[in-house]
C-alpha cells in the first residue's frame, strides 16, 4: 500500500548496476586518484566502492538522480578510512626512519603527465576536506550542487569552499613553477 | 561540469580511465564469503570499533579488509538480537540497512548493542559508545550514517521518568528513532511525559494569572548531558564534546532535511513551572519541564523544585547539525500539539512537521477556568522547514478518528507515517489525515517495540514490552498507602515486516501477555492515569485518545473556520 501510495518502485532498481559502474567508474576513479597517495591504493579503493555500492544497492534503491551522488559519499567515506589508514602508515614508517615518496609510484604508473603530477602534488598540501572538494569539483566533474550532496553542504558553501581551495592550489602550482 | 576557469585544472584527469579490475565488484564481494545481497556493513563496524576508523556503506567491505590487513575480528555474524523494549532504531540510506541500537534488556540494564537488518536477517555490529537513554537516531546522508542524541544512562535524563509536561519528544517519535512513542520507563526510549489527563481525574483549579495560589517554584536550569554521536562505516564518532556544546534536549525528534542537507531537531514543552498537574502527591519527587521560549534565553530544561506542572506557550524549538554542531534555530511561531510528529517529505525533500490538537482542552496561559476556555477544533497543522523558519503548508479540520499514540511505535516510510498502536492497529497518516489499515496477522499487544524503515520500503519492527504496568482504579487515584503492584514486563525478540499491506512474522518471539494489575501509588512523582511501575514498561493506555492537559491555540496562523 506504501507503493501505491507514493508510486515507489519496490522491485528493482530503476538502472542495472552494470550501467552505472560504466556511467561513473571513471569519475570515482579519477576523484580517488586525486586524493590518493599512489594509483594502486586508488585503484584499490574504487574497486572497494563499487564492490560496496554493488552490494547495497538493491536495498538502497537510488534514484538516477541520487546514485551519483549516493556513490560519492561512499567514495569519500572510504577516502577518508585511507587517509586515515595512511596516517597509521605514516606515523609507524616515521618511527622506523624509512618512507616511500608517493611520486615513486605514481611515475611508474599512470602519471606520465607532468601536469597531474603537478596538481597531485598541490592537493597533496591541502587539508582532506579542500582536497575532498577539489577532487569532487575538477577531477570527478560534479557540481557544486552535487559536491555539497556529498559533503553535507550548501550549494553555496561548497562553491565558495571549492573556489578557495582551488586558489591554494593554485598558489601551489605557482611556487612549484 | 567544471567552468572554464577549471578547465586548466580538469584537463589533467581527462585521460585517466577506470582499470578492468575495478568491474570486478560482484567478485570482490564475494570473494570474501558474503552474499551480494548482504549487507556488508556490520562486519565494518566490528572492525572500526577495533581501530576506531571504518568505512562506508561500502565501507563495510573495506573495513573487512582493513580487518584482515591487521584489524580486529568482526562481529557481524548472523543471529536475532536478544528481547528488548525502547531501542531506537533507523534506516541508513546510505548503507541501505537499518540500524538498531540499545533499548532496555530483560534485566532492566540498559543496553547498548547495535544491530543491522538488511531485509532477511539480523547481523551484530560493534557495540555503541555505552548505554544511553532517550535515544533518537535519524538518517543522515550528508554525514554518511546516522546520527544520534541520547543521554549517557548513568546520568538524569531530562525527560525520562518525569511527567506532568510534554517532554521533547511529545511522546511522538518520527524521522528519528522509530522506537515512537515510548514509555517513560523504557530504557533508551524517549520518555513520554504526555500529560494525559483521564476524563475522571478533575483538572486542577485554575487561579487566575497573578494569583498567589500559584506554588513556589524556582526554575533552575539542567546541565547538559546529552550526547551526540554519527554511526557511520567508519564506526562511532563523537563530533561534539560531550556536555559542552549546545545540544537538543534528549528526546527531540530529529528528521533529515535533504532540500537543506540539515539535520533538523525539534523539542517541545514548556518554558515555566506552574500549578500541579491532577493529584500529584506533595510526596512526589521536583519534575523537569523542558525548556522552550527564546533558545537565546533558555537553552536548557528548566527544573522545578516543587511538584509542580509546566506552564507556558507549547511551542517548538528547533535546532539543526551543520555536522558538527548544533545550532539553535530563532524562536517560531510554531506550537506543540498533543501530537507533534517530525519526518522528512520526499516530496519537498523538507522536514516536515505535523502538530495536531485535540480540540477540548484548555489553554495552558493564564490559568483561566476550564469553563471559559473557547472550544478549538481539532485540527492538523503541517509545516516545512525552509532552512530558517518553519512555513505553513497546510491545515486541515480532523475528520476522522486518529490512533491512540501513547505505548505506539511511529516512523516514516516513504513520506508516510506508519503506526503500530499499543492495541496492536496499525495507522498511517499522509497528507494530513490519518488511515486504519485492516490487516491480519499484526504483532501482538505491546509498547516499546522499536520501528523504523527498512529495506524496498518496508518496516521492520523488533521486540517491545508487555505488562509491568498499572492500569487506572476507577476513581483515576491510587488508594492512600496502597503500594506499587505490577507484573512483571515481558520483553520480547520478534521482528516483524510491514509491507504496506500486511505484517509478517519474521522471527523471534513476541513478549508475553501478563495480567493485569491495579494502579501503584505515586510514590515515583508519576501522574495517573498511572505510571509505570520502576522497571516495568507500560503499553497503550486503555484512553482512547492522548489527550493532555493542555492547550494548544495556533498563534501566527489564521484562525481556521469551522
Amino acid at each position: 500500500m506504501i507503493a501505491a501510495m507514493t508510486g515507489r518502485q519496490l522491485e528493482g532498481a530503476a538502472t542495472p548496476f552494470d550501467e552505472v559502474y560504466r556511467e561513473h567508474a571513471d569519475a570515482v576513479y579519477r576523484f580517488c586518484v586525486s586524493q590518493l597517495r599512489d594509483v594502486e591504493t586508488a585503484e584499490d579503493i574504487t574497486g572497494d566502492v563499487f564492490a560496496a555500492a554493488f552490494a547495497a544497492y538493491e536495498r538502497v534503491h537510488p534514484d538516477d538522480a541520487g546514485v551519483r551522488t549516493w556513490l560519492f559519499r561512499i567514495a569519500r567515506n572510504a577516502v577518508i578510512d585511507q587517509y586515515r589508514r595512511e596516517g597509521r602508515r605514516r606515523a609507524l614508517i616515521a618511527r622506523v626512519g624509512r618512507d616511500r615518496q608517493f611520486a615513486d609510484s605514481v611515475e611508474e604508473t599512470v602519471e606520465r603527465r607532468s601536469d597531474l603530477r603537478s596538481i597531485r602534488a598541490a592537493l597533496e598540501t591541502l587539508r582532506d576536506h579542500d582536497r575532498l572538494l577539489v577532487g569532487l569539483r575538477i577531477a570527478a566533474g560534479l557540481s557544486f550542487a552535487e559536491v555539497g550532496a556529498v559533503l553535507g553542504m550548501r550549494e553555496s558553501a561548497a562553491k565558495a569552499a571549492t573556489h578557495r581551495a582551488l586558489e591554494r592550489v593554485r598558489a601551489t602550482l605557482r611556487e612549484q613553477a | 561540469m567544471s567552468d572554464e576557469s577549471e578547465r586548466d585544472l580538469s584537463a589533467a584527469f581527462d585521460e585517466l580511465r577506470a582499470p578492468a579490475s575495478t568491474a570486478n565488484y560482484a567478485s570482490r564481494t564475494s570473494g570474501i564469503d558474503i552474499p551480494s545481497t548482504r549487507s556488508h556493513w556490520p562486519q565494518a563496524m566490528a572492525s572500526a570499533l577495533a581501530v576506531a576508523v571504518a568505512l562506508a556503506g561500502a565501507g563495510t567491505f573495506l573495513a573487512l579488509r582493513s580487518a584482515r590487513q591487521g584489524g580486529v575480528a568482526s562481529s557481524g555474524a548472523a543471529a536475532n538480537p536478544p528481547a528488548r523494549s525502547g531501542a531506537a532504531m533507523v534506516w541508513d540510506s546510505t548503507a541501505g540497512v537499518t540500524i538498531m541500537f540499545g533499548g532496555s534488556g530483560s534485566n532492566g540494564n540498559t543496553l547498548h548493542d547495535v544491530w543491522t537488518w538488511d531485509g532477511s536477517r539480523w547481523s551484530a555490529a560493534a557495540k555503541g559508545p555505552g548505554p544511553l537513554t532517550d535515544v533518537r537516531m535519524v538518517d543522515d546522508p550528508a554525514d554518511g550514517g546516522a546520527l544520534l542524541l541520547g543521554v549517557p544512562a548513568v546520568a538524569i535524563s531530562n525527560g525520562g521518568g518525569v511527567s506532568g509536561c510534554v517532554s521533547s519528544g511529545s511522546g511522538t517519535s518520527v524521522g528519528s528513532s522509530g522506537s515512537g512513542i515510548a514509555t517513560p520507563a523504557a530504557a533508551g526510549a524517549p520518555a513520554i511525559a504526555i500529560a494525559t489527563a483521564p476524563a475522571n481525574v478533575p483538572t486542577p483549579a485554575s487561579p487566575p494569572p497573578g494569583s498567589s495560589a500559584l506554588p513556589t517554584c524556582t526554575p533552575t536550569v539542567v546541565a547538559p548531558t546529552e550526547q551526540t554521536w554519527l554511526f557511520t562505516q567508519h564506526g562511532w564518532s563523537h563530533p561534539t564534546a560531550p556536555g559542552t556544546a549546545i545540544t537538543p534536549p534528549a528526546g527531540s525528534q530529529l528528521a533529515y532535511d535533504s532540500a537543506t542537507r540539515q539535520v533538523v531537531a525539534v523539542s517541545t514543552g514548556y518554558s515555566s513551572c506552574g500549578l500541579p498537574l491532577g493529584v500529584a502527591s506533595a510526596a512526589a519527587p521536583a519534575i523537569v519541564c523542558p525548556m522552550l521560549g527564546a533558545p537565546s534565553a533558555l537553552t536548557r530544561p528548566i527544573h522545578c523544585s516543587a511538584v509542580t506542572s509546566c506552564t507556558g506557550g507549547a511551542t517548538v524549538t528547533t535546532w539543526t547539525w551543520s555536522g558538527t554542531v548544533w545550532k539553535a534555530e530563532p524562536a517560531t511561531a510554531v506550537e506543540a500539539g498533543v501530537v507533534t510528529l517530525l519526518f522528512r517529505d520526499p516530496t519537498t525533500q523538507h522536514a516536515t512537521l505535523m502538530t495536531s490538537n485535540s480540540g477540548d482542552v484548555c489553554p495552558p496561559t493564564g490559568y483561566s477556568p476550564a469553563a471559559s476556555c473557547a472550544a478549538v477544533p481539532p485540527m492538523t497543522s503541517t509545516w516545512s522547514w525552509t532552512g530558517t523558519a518553519w512555513h505553513l503548508l497546510s491545515q486541515q479540520f480532523i475528520v476522522q478518528a486518529t490512533p491512540s499514540l501513547v505505548g505506539a511505535s511511529v516512523t516514516p516510510v516513504s513520506g508516510h507515517i506508519v503506526v503500530l498502536t499499543g492495541a496492536g492497529e496499525t495507522w498511517t497518516f499522509a497528507a494530513g489525515q490519518w488511515t486504519q489499515d485492516t490487516v491480519t496477522g499484526h504483532p501482538s499487544v505491546r509498547s516499546g517495540a522499536a520501528m523504523a524503515e527498512g529495506p524496498s520500503s518496508t518496516v521492520v519492527l523488533f521486540g517491545g514490552s508487555a505488562g509491568g504496568y498499572a492500569y487506572p482504579l476507577a476513581s483515576g487515584v491510587a488508594p492512600a498507602g496502597s503500594q506499587p503492584t505490577g507484573s512483571q514486563a515481558t520483553l520480547g525478540s520478534d521482528t516483524w515486516v510491514w509491507n504496506g499491506t500486511s505484517w509478517r512474522h519474521i522471527a523471534g518471539a513476541a513478549p508475553a501477555q501478563p495480567p493485569v494489575v491495579g494502579c501503584p501509588t505515586t510514590s515515583s512523582g508519576l501522574i495517573p492515569p498511572c505510571a509505570p511501575v520502576p522497571g516495568k514498561v507500560a503499553p497503550a493506555t486503555p484512553l482512547s485518545s492522548p489527550l493532555p492537559n493542555l492547550h494548544i491555540v495556533p498563534q501566527g496562523v489564521a484562525t481556521p473556520t469551522p
